[in-house]
């Protein structure tokens, strides 16, 4: 996602903006609002956080615009704004927060829609019990896509660091997933009702 | 099991971050193990399912909203140049403090060199430079380190009336007797900065000077902002706006405002965030701190530049602070003839060009000042005034001449003295502006030509220079591409 976001221009809109035309700031927000937003849904699980936090950074952004340094990318500065508002907003809040019902899962590409939908929901569950420096680097290679080099721009840490992240974090994910597959399993076995045997 | 050097490669493997030995590697280890197999097959669902997402679309109303807000709030502005002369002081009263060992207590530090920058910011403004014995200071030996010679008050050169208040206050009398002050004034460095006529002019500007006109005159106010805590406050650009707002001017005059200063709960009020605003801009410190920039802050002509209004303007740039931070540049700055063309007028029409400092930024140029016919090129005073052109400024930013800057034959040529004298004139810069001789420049049959000894000779020829120079030959070069 983030590979298809065209830089072109940028330089100019933003020399607009500062030359007081805040209306050329109007083009990246349209450009950039869509992965700041998956971004900050997935950081925070919550659609109006998300909504909040992606108007926050664009403010908080122009608002800077004149300490931006152009020789790094907009998108990856912004992207940093956003991520640390979320790392806030998660630290402001209990930890394990229960999953927001109101993300309704959208059909997905896979053969089995249902199943495609369940392993969502148990991804995104298993999200939330990750270190919020874990779940930032899988939010920006795996929801961004994100490069290392490029996740690790936004988050001002060596690539090495973004590796050694993403690794314990998948890590984390799969170890996550096996124990609420066993205990799935348990919980079924127990609700199976008891039949005679013959 | 599996060993951490199976479970990164298949790691690395997911993110498709292998080569061709460890593909061959990753098939023989999923062949063998069923761990790994166990593994991979975990590491594959959750992938699936961080990616098979969906796509969050932007609404027209959300995009709305956020512009309704942008229209209503104003853009920050850059900081300003009193901002920047604190960073410089605080650089180099940094580099004073590292020469002496005394960064192990750096929080300690930082505090007092802001106290200290801002006592000397109130001397310096109202009493100009004191006057220290270099001779003695040179020969205050590692055993006398400590014993701290004082800056007598017959060394001050008292510059207006309005001095003498401050001149008995605890403050100035905590200034003279201060080592680190006294060392810090007794710099070179430091005293001809601070003595250069420009940076002068510039401590009296606007509400800057009057605020410390201010603070000054009442010696127990000067004594209140000399505490550590509230100078540091002081580094704050909020607190220096409200300082040069007419209503805080008003305020300081007040008896009343230096009680109620004086609080203890209201000092911490005004220091609760830290040097971060100070010390914001860390390239620009980071240039300023080093070897080379102080090097070349020795050179009068270069401070004259610093001083100059327009070019502080441009050092705001972001692109110019990288260049400065950049090593080949720093290396360029300590040599003589750099920091001479740096302090000519042409070259600082230049910088204020954005496309030069990109040009600038760019590797090849960089790489190209660290080669010393290189440097000549952009030292000399024909090729000054080349640069003061916009065509020529135009055609050093295009592609095809970075990428020609970076063979070492094509800046032998153009280095020659010939070579610049031609391009110095009015027809060769007319057609540098063209894309043809943009093309031309990267062509390599052109770099041949330039480094052939024919064509040097031909060019050190008056005749066939004042031939290069026309309008007719520019054309001519133009057609025949």
């Amino acid at each position: 996602m983030y590979s298809e976001v065209s830089t072109e221009g940028e330089d100019v809109l933003i020399t607009r903006c500062l030359q007081g035309d805040p209306d050329s700031f109007e083009p990246l927000v349209v450009r950039y609002y869509r992965p700041l937003f998956r971004v900050a849904t997935r950081m925070l699980d919550d659609p109006e956080d998300a909504r909040d936090a992606t108007q926050t950074a664009f403010l908080k952004a122009y608002q800077a615009l004149a300490t931006f340094d152009r020789h790094r990318q907009f998108f990856s500065w912004i992207c940093r704004i956003l991520v640390n508002d979320c790392l806030n907003v998660l630290r402001a809040r209990r930890p394990s927060q229960p999953l927001d019902d109101s993300l309704a899962d959208p059909p997905g590409d896979t053969a089995d829609p249902v199943q495609a939908g369940e392993l969502r929901r148990r991804v995104r569950q298993a999200l939330l019990e990750l270190t919020p420096e874990q779940r930032e680097v899988v939010v920006l290679r795996h929801f961004a896509e994100m490069s290392y080099e490029q996740a690790a721009a936004v988050l001002g840490i060596e690539e090495k660091m973004v590796k050694s992240r993403l690794y314990s974090a998948r890590q984390r994910l799969c170890e996550l997933l096996a124990a609420e597959r066993i205990d799935r399993n348990a919980s079924t076995r127990r609700d199976r009702p008891v039949t005679a045997r013959p | 099991m599996l060993r951490p050097d199976e479970t990164d490669l298949l790691q690395r493997a997911l993110d498709g971050d292998i080569g061709e030995a460890d593909r061959r590697r990753l098939g023989r280890l999923l062949a063998e193990s069923e761990d790994a197999r166990v593994y991979a097959t975990a590491l594959g669902e959750v992938t699936r399912g961080l990616e098979s997402d969906a796509s969050a679309e932007p609404s027209q109303a959300a995009v709305a909203a956020i512009m309704a807000h942008v229209r209503q709030q104003p853009l920050a502005q850059r900081p300003g140049w009193t901002d920047r002369l604190q960073g410089v002081f605080g650089g180099v009263l940094r580099v004073v403090n590292e020469m002496e060992g005394v960064m192990s207590r750096k929080a300690k530090i930082v505090w007092g060199i802001s106290a200290t920058a801002v006592v000397i910011l109130i001397a310096v403004w109202i009493v100009g430079v004191p006057r220290v014995d270099e001779g003695a200071d040179a020969t205050i030996g590692a055993a006398k380190r400590h014993q701290a010679q004082q800056i007598g008050a017959g060394d001050v050169t008292v510059a207006g009336t309005e001095a003498q208040a401050f001149m008995q206050s605890e403050t100035f009398d905590r200034l003279l007797k201060d080592p680190n002050a006294r060392k810090v004034l007794a710099n070179a460095d430091m005293r001809a900065l601070l003595a250069d006529t420009e940076m002068r002019a510039g401590l009296a500007e606007d509400g800057f000077a009057a605020a410390l006109r201010m603070i000054a005159r009442d010696a127990a106010l000067a004594r209140v902002y000399a505490q550590e805590d509230l100078a540091a406050a002081m580094g704050r650009a909020d607190l220096r706006d409200s300082l040069m707002s007419a209503e805080m001017q008003a305020a300081l005059a007040d008896d009343a405002y230096a009680a109620a200063i004086a609080r203890a709960d209201l000092r911490d009020a005004f220091s609760a965030a830290d040097l971060q605003v100070l010390y914001a801009d860390a390239n620009l410190m980071a240039a300023f701190g080093k070897t080379a920039i102080q090097s070349a802050l020795k050179n009068g002509q270069f401070r004259l530049a610093l001083a100059d209004m327009k070019l502080r303007a441009e050092l705001e740039a972001a692109d110019l602070k990288a260049a400065f931070n950049d090593a080949d540049l720093k290396a360029a700055l300590a040599r003589d003839a750099i920091r001479v063309g740096l302090g000519r007028p042409q070259m600082q029409a230049a910088l204020a060009v954005s496309e030069y400092r990109t040009a600038l930024a760019s590797t090849a140029l960089k790489s190209a000042f660290a080669q010393s016919n290189a440097r000549a090129l952009f030292t000399d005073a024909a090729m000054l005034r080349a640069f003061s052109d916009a065509a020529v400024r135009g055609s050093l930013t295009s592609a095809s001449f970075k990428s020609a800057m970076a063979s070492a034959d094509f800046r032998a040529g153009v280095a020659s003295a010939a070579a610049r004298q031609a391009l110095s004139g009015a027809a060769a810069r007319a057609a540098m502006q063209s894309a043809e001789m943009r093309a031309l420049i990267s062509d390599a049959a052109f770099e041949a030509a330039v480094r052939s000894s024919a064509l040097q000779s031909a060019l050190m020829h008056n005749g066939f220079a004042a031939a290069v120079r026309t309008t007719a030959f520019s054309n001519a070069l133009a057609a025949a591409n």
